[in-house]
């Protein structure tokens, strides 16, 4: 292990650290900007100077900028040194030159490094007398505010955007003192991560337009660890509130998950929670004239809940977005074989059958961060970028950096492609045929090119071969899967891929697999159902039959599960009582007899199990809205009320945490999640720890020119170790209860690099959450005999010219149920369409972004709408392209053939202006 | 006066042009790609290169051969090494490049050709500055010539060694002649510098090995392979080698390029070369090597202008363009346009550079429009004196050059600017016409160059 002298003493720095990492793994302090542990070294601010010796000897010394010079063994190095100070202070100085020094209206201030860094130089007094350079900023779409005046020219910006996440339309202009960082022209972001520009930009240069729009300084935010909920990576978030309302969504590191980044999905999705359409009260439709408070609603419901297990009429739907706490207790209620999941048939038997595959493999579920270093990936019937979009920066990573061999199969091209090798587009089922070619080549039994022309476009075969070779390769391959395509083919080959490179390399490979999943419990659900309750399919036929009368749903839209809206909404209607427990106005909600408001994810704390398979645990960060509770509260209420059998337990659960034990107990392959984060009544020295920094305005700021009394009492919190105040133990916590990063002089986000054991890597005390599943030492044995074979749906022979397969396509923006709740997110959507193939366009007789009423046939039935044309050029000819997660498609589910007519125009394209 | 039979310039004659593929074989041209092609191992070619003490003609004086030996070789070295010929010239008062291109573009081909064969290179390009968009046809035209004889192309002369040679024409700056800048601006990046390590020459180009040199420099390759080491040694009048093409302006009777062997002292250049200054005028200052080096006073008219003697000034040679200044010149003023040059020409990557250097222009401004501050030359000093090492490449140390020297010779001049609250010489200076066309080996080149 090198050792470095600095000012005097000997540190152990670790291998191939430059001195700058050196200086602050070793907690010392110096300045920088342009240098950031994922973007690495470029030598452009020169802030980070310090005066390096040659030996003992050498009491001259000279300055070196330390984050390019190489930490080696036997380096000394000053950061005292009276002239590197200077210098430092001078940097400062030169940069202010320009700087506008509008920190009171910069939504930076506060949270600034450029403030600190100023701060930590010294530099006090600005010698500069002539005029300011001044920029024309431009407007970049609903999530970043763009002031250019405020730069500092770090070029961060562009390494993130450009570089490190492959985006094209954010870059640097002009030269001298004159450079501008932006678009071409102006116009909305195109890169689904830019959100992430406000952190990585260490000035107010690109700030958070959402948190804009009600604005509050950091100081005065109250927040606590959160996990982000807008799809299945668990990526770790710090939700920020103030008076009541969700103020913004940062990043909170974790070096195996999402490490600095966030998607902007899940960074601006946050909105909905305060949202117009948030439920606020218990509501029935039972027009008594009773007042509808949580009491009465919790008799009631109780008591129709013991007739109805009675009568042996009751069921419950549970949810992947719903913590596996609330989810636990609702299928207390019900029973095991009464409780639904809440996922759509088809993705239940994905996700369940993926379940299995990782309980008796040796191949390892990737981290976020396996994937960012993987040297072969193959993706299959996935579109990364929108499914899982974090993935999707990971595997940029991997193809920059690692040199990945990438194969994509895929509906259309998109912002992987680029990367990739092989770049596919197939419609599912010819994403798993792809798949299953794969796996026979592998095995040593390619299908001769006769037997794939068929069902897939011709070359198939090639490339079926390279990548089988690719892989076989590789040192370290990554197969990905998706569930968006509703297709279980897709995973099949996918997992027999894995398999196949397992037992063909005699154990030596390490292949690694990832399934892409929409919502933030989908896996953990799951494994608390483990596949024995009843599926959505026959749970309809009960209630059509009149088996079941009534229902409780949690958190659970089911119009986004069903594919036949109109069955789903007559079964709903016939049930006696439907009981709807969610956050936000449904359609589910719509047709309930009662409605019992539930807190949002950052109202609440509970446990989600990532599709990494880590369970993690969030935290209330603010009071629900209204009247809302907590689901497993309200659940756990009506479970006592009803006095179901054994619900003795249940009156001893009054704060998550016993819930927690109470699930780990009754479900082995949940018993390690009571591990994964202290429970609520832990202190540290007797002490909560403060959700509100030390600096807070305090509760009383906003009203006390009228009134020091303190009318919004915090709530009761028996759920966390926080508490809704800046008082209390102000060390530093268990990694999983950090509510904010804060060092002395360290204000901005930059200060989590006083909470890394070194720079960019794991944090003090390990990265929070715990894997539940780890592969199995069955190095050799299973060679993948006992699988099922992949299913390919049948291709109707001899069809007709509009017969086209119905696909849905995911979205970044719009596909996701909560985040198109979220203003920004939603004015990123593109409204609901039909994509096609141009050939398929004019065979049909539509054009681009002309608007159609369309009829399309599946089987018998027939679905009539107006939807707008899209084209997409890379799309098959035979498929037809639907937004999915969107509620004008929401009538179908899976991939099927149907029959598209053109029934009309509903208008007409604005003609082309004539070009003068 | 020293005479001199001219090496380089040999085939140059302003007013005509320049040689074409067989005027130039008649005048001798490509013997010696014959010669080394034929004769000599690329390693005997670098030997002899570093035998001659060829230095860099391009600003920073490296020796040629010894740049030539870090570029790794065998049969694991990585492939294709890059030669590129830096035609940027962009630093002011600099105007050599140009005659070389414009006047005897063969010499430079063949130039190239050996020292790409001398370090294994088989892609070879000349960057050239937008405004030398002729120099690029005439070179364009020369290399179709040079591939029809086959000096260029597969297998040339039968050696087995292939080159290929392209000619880019940059979009200008002048931070595109550095040559790390200059690899990122031919790669289509924006031309910021690199970092160094890694050099050029391990990685460069594409990440390949990548030898960039000065137009003259190569220039002088074909003749020191035909007339041998030592005889290149001994064309030097100091201890450096071969000749040097002096671009001579400012107020001198005739200034122009002169090709002297190098090492002439600055008071020949000046009084004999360029026939003195001009009717009524002083000699006050000059800079030796174009904008990036230190003023020189008239107590240092004897001193050579070489590399060796010029580093012992604490100096340098720079690409000998020399800017001579008089007396009815004001170096504030001087000093405010290069330093509007400088800050202008800032890529923008690094904050000394790009930020500090705009400060100095805007207190240089000051002090010409009467605005100036007691206390602004020490500003001026310190500012300076930190920006230029400390910035991420040469060209801010381009800068602090004449600004540290103008303000450690001349002080009084900014000291009058502060206390006569303005600039005390008349605007614009009333100036002496030119001198008379006395014959001296002045290449002034033609309009059209
Ligand atoms: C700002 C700057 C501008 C430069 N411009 C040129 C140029 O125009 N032409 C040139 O040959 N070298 C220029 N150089 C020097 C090159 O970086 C490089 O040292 C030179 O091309 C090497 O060739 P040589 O060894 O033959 O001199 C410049 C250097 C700097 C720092
Ligand atoms: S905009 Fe921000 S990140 Fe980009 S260069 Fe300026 S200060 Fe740095
Ligand atoms: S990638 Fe998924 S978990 Fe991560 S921020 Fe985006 S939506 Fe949230
Ligand atoms: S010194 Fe000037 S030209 Fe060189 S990198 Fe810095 S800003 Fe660019
Ligand atoms: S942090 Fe080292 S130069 Fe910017």
């Amino acid at each position: 292990m090198p050792k470095v002298t600095i000012d005097n003493k000997t540190y152990d720095v670790a291998e191939g650290r430059n001195l700058l990492e050196a200086i602050l793994d070793n907690k010392l302090e110096l300045p920088y900007f342009c240098w950031h542990p994922e973007l690495g070294s470029v030598g452009s601010c020169r802030l980070c100077a310090v005066k390096q010796y040659r030996d003992e000897d050498d009491k001259q010394g000279r300055l070196v900028t330390s984050c390019m010079m190489p930490a080696t063994d036997g380096a000394r190095i000053s950061i005292a040194d009276p002239e590197a100070a200077e210098f430092r202070r001078s940097v400062i100085e030169w940069l202010m030159i320009n700087h506008p020094h509008d920190c009171p209206v910069c939504d930076e201030g506060g949270e600034c490094h450029l403030q600190d860094m100023t701060v930590m130089t010294g530099h006090a007094h600005r010698r500069y007398r002539g005029r300011k350079r001044t920029f024309t900023n431009q407007n970049l779409g609903p999530f970043i505010h763009h002031e250019m005046n405020r730069c500092i020219q770090c070029y961060r910006c562009v390494r993130f955007y450009r570089e490190y996440a492959g985006g094209e339309d954010l870059g640097v202009f002009a030269s001298k003192n004159h450079v501008y960082f932006g678009r071409f022209e102006e116009g909305a972001l195109e890169l689904p991560f830019a959100g992430n520009l406000v952190e990585v930009c260490p000035t107010g240069v690109f700030t958070d337009k959402t948190l804009h729009r009600h604005f509050t300084r950091k100081w005065d935010l109250q927040s606590a660890p959160s996990i982000c909920t807008h799809c299945g990576l668990g990526c770790n978030t710090l939700p920020a509130s103030r008076y009541g309302t969700l103020r913004r969504v940062t990043s909170r590191y974790n070096s195996e998950v999402n490490g600095y980044w966030l998607c902007d999905r899940g960074r601006f999705g946050y909105e909905y929670v305060n949202g117009n359409d948030r439920l606020l009260a218990p509501a029935s439709r039972t027009d008594d004239g009773a007042p509808d408070d949580w009491e009465t609603s919790t008799a009631a419901i109780a008591g129709i809940l013991s007739e109805a297990r009675a009568n042996g009429t009751l069921a419950a739907v549970g949810s992947p977005r719903a913590s596996l706490e609330s989810n636990f207790v609702l299928r207390e209620i019900v029973g095991a074989e009464r409780f639904n999941p809440g996922l759509a048939d088809e993705e239940r038997r994905i996700v369940t059958r993926f379940l299995e595959f990782l309980e008796s493999t040796s191949v390892r579920c990737a981290s976020l961060r396996d994937a960012n270093s993987v040297d072969v990936a193959l993706v299959l019937g996935a579109d990364v970028t929108s499914e899982a979009p974090l993935l999707d920066l990971a595997m940029t990573q991997a193809c920059r950096n690692a040199g990945c061999r990438l194969t994509l199969t895929s509906l259309r091209r998109g912002r992987l492609s680029k990367f990739a090798a092989d770049d596919l587009h197939l419609d599912p089922d010819q994403a798993a045929r792809f798949g299953a070619a794969i796996v026979a080549t592998l095995r040593g039994t390619p299908e001769p090119p006769e037997a794939l022309r068929d069902s897939l476009p011709p070359g198939t075969h090639d490339r079926v071969r390279d990548t089988a070779a690719a892989l076989s390769a590789a040192r370290r391959p990554l197969v990905i899967a998706g569930t968006s395509a509703r297709h279980r083919g897709v995973l099949e080959a996918a997992i027999q891929v894995a398999q196949a490179l397992v037992s063909t390399s005699g154990g030596s490979k390490e292949p690694l697999v990832s399934l892409a999943l929409p919502e933030p419990n989908t896996l953990g659900v799951t494994m608390l159902d483990a596949g024995e309750g009843p599926s959505l399919e026959n749970l309809l036929s009960a209630i059509e039959s009149g088996k079941v009368s009534t229902l409780i749903v949690c958190e659970n839209d089911l119009f986004r599960r069903s594919g036949n809206p109109e069955r789903l909404a007559n079964a709903l209607a016939k049930l006696e009582t439907l009981i709807v427990l969610d956050q936000l106005e449904t359609s589910t909600v719509e047709g309930a007899d009662w409605t019992l408001p539930v807190a949002a994810a950052a109202e609440s704390s509970g446990t989600f199990v990532s599709s990494e398979g880590r369970a993690q645990r969030y935290f209330q960060v603010k009071a629900a809205a209204g009247e809302a509770r907590t689901s497993w509260r309200v659940l756990r209420d009506l479970l006592v009320d009803s006095q179901q059998e054994g619900s003795e337990a249940a009156l001893e659960w009054t704060a998550t945490h016993h819930v927690t034990a109470a699930l780990a107990a009754a479900h082995s392959s949940l018993r390690q999640v009571v591990e994964i984060a202290p429970p609520g009544d832990f202190r540290l020295l007797q002490q909560r720890i403060p959700r509100l920094s030390i600096r807070s305005s305090g509760r009383n700021a906003m009203p006390d020119m009228t009134d020091v009394r303190q009318h919004v009492q915090p709530p009761e919190d028996t759920d966390t170790p926080f508490a809704f105040s800046m008082e209390g133990y102000q060390g530093r916590g268990p990694t999983s209860l950090l509510p904010r990063y804060w060092s002395p002089g360290w204000n901005s986000s930059e200060a989590v690099n006083r909470f890394q054991i070194e720079v960019g890597g794991p944090l003090h005390g390990g990265d929070p959450g715990l894997r539940l599943i780890e592969p199995g030492d069955i190095r050799t044995g299973s060679d993948g005999a006992g699988l099922q074979t992949v299913s390919v749906a049948a291709v109707p022979t001899g069809k007709l010219e509009a017969v086209l397969m119905l696909c849905g396509i995911s979205e970044v923006f719009g596909s996701e149920e909560t985040s198109r709740r979220a203003p920004a997110v939603a004015e990123s959507m593109p409204p609901a369409y039909m994509l096609l193939n141009p050939d398929t366009a004019v065979s049909l007789g539509v054009v681009e972004d002309g608007r159609y009423d369309l009829r399309f046939g599946i089987d018998e039935e027939m679905r009539e709408l107006s939807l707008t044309v899209r084209i997409d050029e890379t799309l098959p000819i035979h498929v037809a392209g639907l937004p999915a997660g969107y509620p004008e498609t929401a009538w179908w589910q899976a991939p099927c053939w149907a029959t598209v007519e053109i029934t009309g125009q509903v208008e007409q394209r604005e003609p082309e202006k004539e070009q003068p | 006066m020293t005479e001199i039979t001219p090496v380089l310039t040999a085939n140059i004659e302003p007013g005509r042009e320049p040689l074409d593929r067989d005027g130039y074989e008649q005048a001798g041209g490509y013997a010696a790609v014959r010669k080394a092609l034929g004769e000599m191992s690329p390693d005997q070619l670098l030997e002899l290169v570093k035998e001659s003490n060829l230095r860099g003609r391009g600003g920073a004086g490296f020796p040629t051969g010894m740049k030539w030996g870090f570029v790794p070789q065998g049969p694991d070295s990585p492939t294709p090494k890059y030669l590129i010929a830096n035609g940027d010239e962009m630093e002011p008062g600099t105007f050599k490049d140009r005659m070389l291109i414009h006047g005897d573009p063969h010499q430079l081909i063949e130039g190239i050709i050996l020292s790409a064969y001398a370090v294994r290179a088989p892609v070879g390009y000349i960057f050239l500055r937008p405004e030398y968009q002729r120099g690029a046809d005439l070179l364009r035209h020369a290399i179709a010539e040079a591939e029809a004889a086959g000096y260029i192309g597969k297998n040339i002369l039968g050696s087995g060694f292939d080159f290929e040679l392209h000619t880019h024409v940059s979009a200008g700056r002048y931070i595109c002649g550095e040559e790390t800048a200059l690899m990122n601006a031919l790669e289509g990046r924006r031309p910021n510098p690199r970092s160094r390590p890694p050099y050029p020459a391990i990685s460069g180009l594409f990440g390949k090995p990548t030898i960039v040199q000065n137009i003259e420099t190569l220039s002088c390759v074909p003749h020191i392979v035909n007339n041998g080491a030592k005889w290149f040694r001994r064309l030097g009048l100091g201890e450096d080698a071969g000749t040097k093409l002096y671009c001579v302006s400012g107020k001198v009777r005739r200034p122009g390029v002169y090709e002297l062997p190098i090492g002439v002292t600055l008071r020949e250049l000046v009084f004999e070369h360029c026939g003195g200054m001009r009717d009524g005028l002083e000699f006050k200052a000059a800079i030796p090597g174009g904008a990036a080096t230190m003023l020189m006073s008239p107590e240092e008219l004897d001193t050579r202008l070489d590399f060796t003697s010029l580093d012992k000034a604490k100096n340098r040679l720079g690409t000998a363009g020399v800017i001579v200044i008089d007396d009815r010149t004001c170096i504030v003023g001087i000093s405010l346009n290069l330093q509007s040059f400088f800050a202008r020409e800032s890529c923008g990557w690094c904050t000394p550079c790009r930020e500090g250097i705009s400060w100095i222009v805007d207190v240089l401004r000051d002090l010409e429009e009467g605005r100036g501050e007691p206390g602004d030359a020490e500003l001026l000093l310190r500012e300076m004196k930190m920006i230029g090492p400390n910035a991420f490449c040469a060209l801010a140390m381009g800068a602090e050059g004449p600004m540290v020297s103008a303000l450690e010779k001349y002080p009084e001049e900014f000291e009058t600017h502060i206390s006569s609250g303005g600039c005390p010489y008349e605007h614009p200076p009333a100036l002496p016409p030119n001198g008379s066309g006395e014959q001296g080996r002045n290449l002034t080149p033609r309009a059209a160059w």
